[in-house]
């Protein structure tokens, strides 16, 4: 409902407003952001491998590891400590979902926290 | 072969020009294709039966949020409160049937349709909400959406706190819900299509019937196309906005319904930056910022042809940061390439 | 009227080819400097492809183009414009949240050192203004002024650019009569400077008056070139017809009946409609004459339900009519053909079909809420084959279409809700000799089945030739009713001028 001269012409282009542009400029956005994305693909090929962490929430330190895409996590040497035994490694921290080192294997980079008994 | 004809008939410069287009325009598809063959090259096991199934799985559970998306997209709109709308709905649906439920102690396990239609009223609400403001108020609907997006954020987390849960992950869902979610609808060789997939094609039909056999459906890429003209000829503009958004909130709280079982284990960053998927996904299915233009199969295809990418992606071991960065260029070119299609002059 | 001035520019042997449809076919056209050379034809004749192939919107095909006897191949309308070559739109293509002088010297600012110099602006602006008479303030936004003056700058603009040529596209279609005259003044001072003048127009009256030569073009190809003086208004019609016209307006047959429409005290809320009262009958057509910004559209608007009203009745037959929004006024036989087709009447990505068919979904409602498809394109044939609309196929875009077949389509949606009262802005603008007829026809028609037809026109032509009465409207206010038989422009202009 136009309240002044409706002689104008409707120049709005739904959800890009009053955009006006070229297909030039366009045009090199197009190359620049496809030359951007294989570089950023091969960046990555180059920096390929996700990170298992070891959170012992309290005990000894883990080292991490680094690991590709379907494989198995070495099992770490047991964390202690004081006060508590080690029961296993899960994936959150309270320990509902648990990290099977037989046959889960390794989808992405993660932090597995250690579930403590306590004693 | 009328379009090679043509293409030799035309005089050198014309001919650079046509293929310069076809290029520009179908940039997209090129570069996945490339990137698809190169994955396939480094890793074959990538296009396995397996991994294919596992592709499609994930494509029917990431349509629906799409769909919504779209329909926002074809009011010359958009949805960035989809992410949120969609961990709310897995919040609400995991929290309702827990085995052990630290949410609402006590509390035995909710029966399957009390859930779902626990969350598609909590959906249909915040897509009121978001269609009211943007049709009562012309507020935009970047705006609107986004104030929805961190509104919907601050329920989760507050939800997320309630009962003793303070704030931790909901896990352990009943069996009853995760059946009917993952359970098994049939095997190929060892590889499993679950039950989800069965939903996500009936809703993806029933989407497609509303927006191509139905008065709304019309009116619904009538207003995107010109609000004006569809308020001239009868259509019922507000209501017409206002339905797309409430039927967009349905399809994120089912997917939020089905996510949660899915991934088995719902958490506050639960649906977070979904809609950036959604919207990519959409973009390069041809559902374009302009409004009144969109299929279902645009949408269907986006999605595929993302989840292919981004499994390829992960069976190379990308590290999942940099695949913001993918998706973030992704979005660009395709919204580049929808403006030139549509907003410049011949 | 010189005959043997030099050829200025010459368009040779011009062929353009889109899949499918040959737009042009060797089309060849000279005009010579100090003469104004009207291009006439049909919608979709290829008046407009063979202009964007001389301003280098379109790449042609072949031939050649010749500016003072030297070949050229203009990149853009830019590229053109720096060469002395320049178009004044039909549908304008400005800044319109900028100024007068921004618009004027985009691209080129006269500059004091590294800046613009707005003093340097405003002199350069006024004095290309007092050169060609306009009068107009050069800081004024664009978008604050009625099209006729941002018309005026588009003129300015051109001739600051020392054009030689300049190519007027439709430029009466959204003026009065004063602002014509003031228009074809301008012409002439350029004409007699030495410019060549390319007027593309459908208004025959107006062709006659001001072109000194006429190309007429049919179905892409040269048909004709002949002095103005030599042809007579139906030999221009058969030339761009092919047969031959002989009425420009179909006969008049409709008896009005009793009253059936009833306005009164209209006043709008955020425009200037102030108590406007009038009767409409059953079988009648009643025209809305004025000046741009009368008050006209707002009207029709008005009872339509697309425009706040702050008080006034409607009454459909005796009976009290609400009319709050469009969906109400549908269900109470009214239909609405806007004035800017491109603004508010086309869904322009959609197809023929959901153009067609968007106002009449109820009809097609098969199985509870869904559509079958099988009545929808039955509908939409329907009226492609009664108004003669030239599309490849119904899932066409409708933006690809010619102004006047769009036309066609949305008269053909608002026919499918089977209105009572139609009320048409501008129903004919942009429209070709051949299809005006076709719509004249069909008006007279709907009167004749006793339909009520409410036609805001800018052509006294148009409105004394098809309505049985004509209101005047005039600053808001309805300045007097005259009868269609027994009007003259004169006092229908003098009634405009009332509250101007």
């Amino acid at each position: 409902m136009q309240e002044n001269d409706h002689s104008n012409p409707k120049q709005l282009k739904g959800f890009y407003g009053k955009v006006k542009v070229s297909a030039k400029a366009l045009d090199i956005l197009i190359v620049i952001g496809t030359v951007a994305l294989f570089g950023v693909l091969a960046f990555a090929m180059e920096h390929r491998g996700y990170t298992i962490s070891f959170d012992s929430t309290g005990g000894t330190v883990v080292e991490e590891q680094k690991k590709m895409y379907g494989d198995h996590v070495d099992s770490p040497k047991d964390p202690t400590r004081e006060g508590y035994t080690f029961e296993c490694w899960s994936r959150d921290v309270g320990g509902t979902n648990p990290w099977d080192m037989e046959n889960d294997t390794v989808t992405e980079s993660m932090t597995l926290y250690a579930i403590w008994e306590q004693e | 072969m009328k379009k090679l004809d043509a293409l030799k008939a035309m005089n050198p410069e014309d001919r650079k020009r046509a293929i310069g287009d076809f290029l520009m325009n179908n940039a997209m598809f090129i570069i996945i294709a490339v990137t698809i063959i190169y994955i396939w090259i480094r890793v074959p096991s990538f296009l396995s039966i397996t991994s294919i199934i596992n592709i499609i799985n994930l494509t029917a559970a990431k349509l629906p949020i799409a769909l919504g998306v779209g329909g926002c997209i074809i009011l010359a709109g958009t949805d960035i409160s989809a992410g949120r709308q969609v961990g709310l709905a897995a919040c609400i649906s995991a929290g309702l049937q827990l085995t052990v439920n630290k949410l609402f102690p006590g509390l035995g396990v909710m029966p399957i349709p009390v859930a779902l239609l626990a969350v598609i009223v909590t959906g249909s609400i915040i897509g009121l909400v978001n269609g009211f403001c943007m049709a009562q108020f012309k507020v935009h609907p970047f705006i609107v959406t986004l104030s929805t997006q961190l509104i919907v954020y601050g329920v989760i987390l507050m939800f997320l706190q309630l009962g003793t849960n303070g704030g931790q992950t909901l896990s352990g869902m009943s069996e009853g819900y995760r059946n009917f979610i993952s359970g098994t609808l049939f095997t190929v060789g060892t590889a499993k299509v679950p039950m989800y997939v069965l939903y996500s094609v009936i809703i993806t039909a029933i989407v497609w019937v509303i927006w191509n056999k139905t008065a709304f459906g019309k009116n619904m890429f009538a207003v995107g196309s010109n609000e004006d003209a569809a308020n001239v000829s009868g259509v019922n503009v507000k209501k017409t906005i206002i339905l797309v958004f409430i039927m967009a909130g349905i399809l994120y709280a089912i997917t939020g319904f089905i996510d949660a079982a899915r991934i088995a284990s719902v958490n506050a960053t639960t649906g977070l930056n979904y809609e950036a998927d959604a919207i990519a996904a959409c973009v390069i299915g041809g559902i374009s910022f302009v409004g009144g233009i969109g299929k279902v199969s645009g949408a269907i295809i986006g999605v595929l042809l993302l989840q292919v990418i981004f499994v390829g992606l992960n069976f190379l071991s990308v590290d999942a940061n940099l695949l913001y960065i993918v998706k973030g260029l992704i979005i660009l070119v395709a919204c580049c390439i929808d403006m030139r299609k549509y907003l410049v002059r011949k | 009227m010189a005959n043997n001035e030099p050829v200025l520019l010459r368009m040779e042997d011009i062929t353009k080819v889109f899949p499918g449809v040959k737009a042009l076919d060797g089309v060849t056209v000279e005009v010579k400097a100090g003469t104004v050379h009207a291009l006439m034809g049909e919608n979709g004749a290829g008046k407009s492809t063979l202009m964007k192939c001389l301003f280098g919107v379109y790449h042609k095909d072949g031939g050649h183009i010749y500016l003072e006897g030297k070949e050229v191949d203009f990149k853009n309308s830019k590229n053109a414009l720096e060469n002395g070559v320049a178009m004044v739109h039909q549908e304008l293509n400005q800044a319109l949240s900028r100024n007068v002088m921004d618009n004027m010297w985009l691209g080129r600012f006269p500059k004091n050192g590294i800046f613009t110099s707005e003093k340097k602006m405003y002199d350069a602006t006024m004095k290309v203004f007092d050169d060609l008479g306009i009068s107009v303030n050069p800081k004024a936004i664009m978008s604050t002024m009625p099209v006729s003056q941002r018309q005026m700058v588009e003129i300015a603009k051109a001739v600051s650019y020392d054009s030689k040529v300049i190519v007027f596209d439709e430029p009466t279609s959204s003026l009065t009569e004063v602002e014509v005259e003031h228009l074809f003044r301008i012409i002439n001072m350029l004409r007699d400077r030495g410019c060549a003048i390319i007027y593309i127009s459908h208004k025959m009256a107006e062709i006659k008056r001001i072109s000194d030569e006429i190309t007429i073009m049919r179905d892409g190809k040269w048909i004709a070139t002949h002095a103005s003086k030599d042809l007579e208004m139906a030999d221009i019609i058969r030339l761009m017809v092919g047969r031959e016209l002989t009425n420009q307006f179909p006969p008049k047959t409709n008896v009005p009946g009793e009253t059936y429409l009833e306005v009164k005290g209209l006043t709008g809320l955020y425009n200037k409609l102030d108590d406007v009262s009038f009767v409409a009958r059953r079988g009648e057509v009643l025209g809305l004459a004025g000046l741009d910004a009368s008050g006209r559209t707002e009207v029709l608007e008005s009872i339509f339900g697309i425009r706040t009203r702050k008080s006034g009745e409607i009454f459909l037959d005796g009976k009290p009519c609400k009319n709050r929004n469009s969906g109400e006024s549908i269900k109470n036989g009214f239909a609405m053909l806007t004035e800017e087709r491109r603004a508010t009447g086309i869904f322009g990505v959609r197809s023929i079909l959901d153009n067609t068919v968007i106002s009449s979904l109820n009809r097609h409602k098969k199985i509870g809420p869904l559509l079958g498809h099988k009545t929808q394109v039955e509908d939409t044939q329907k009226y492609i084959d009664a108004m003669h609309t030239k599309t490849p196929s119904q899932e066409t875009q409708i933006r690809s279409l010619s102004g006047g077949n769009q036309q066609k389509v949305i008269i053909g949606r608002w026919l499918l809700t089977d209105p009572e009262v139609l009320l048409l802005d501008e129903p004919t603008r942009g429209i070709d000799v051949g299809a005006k007829y076709e719509i004249y026809q069909l008006i007279l028609d709907l009167a004749n089945e006793g339909k009520t037809v409410l036609m805001v026109s800018s052509e006294m032509p148009e409105l004394l030739g098809v309505c049985d009465r004509i209101l005047v409207m005039s600053g808001g206010r309805l300045a007097g009713e005259v009868d269609a038989k027994t009007a003259t422009q004169e006092e229908i202009m003098t009634l405009a001028a009332k509250y101007a």
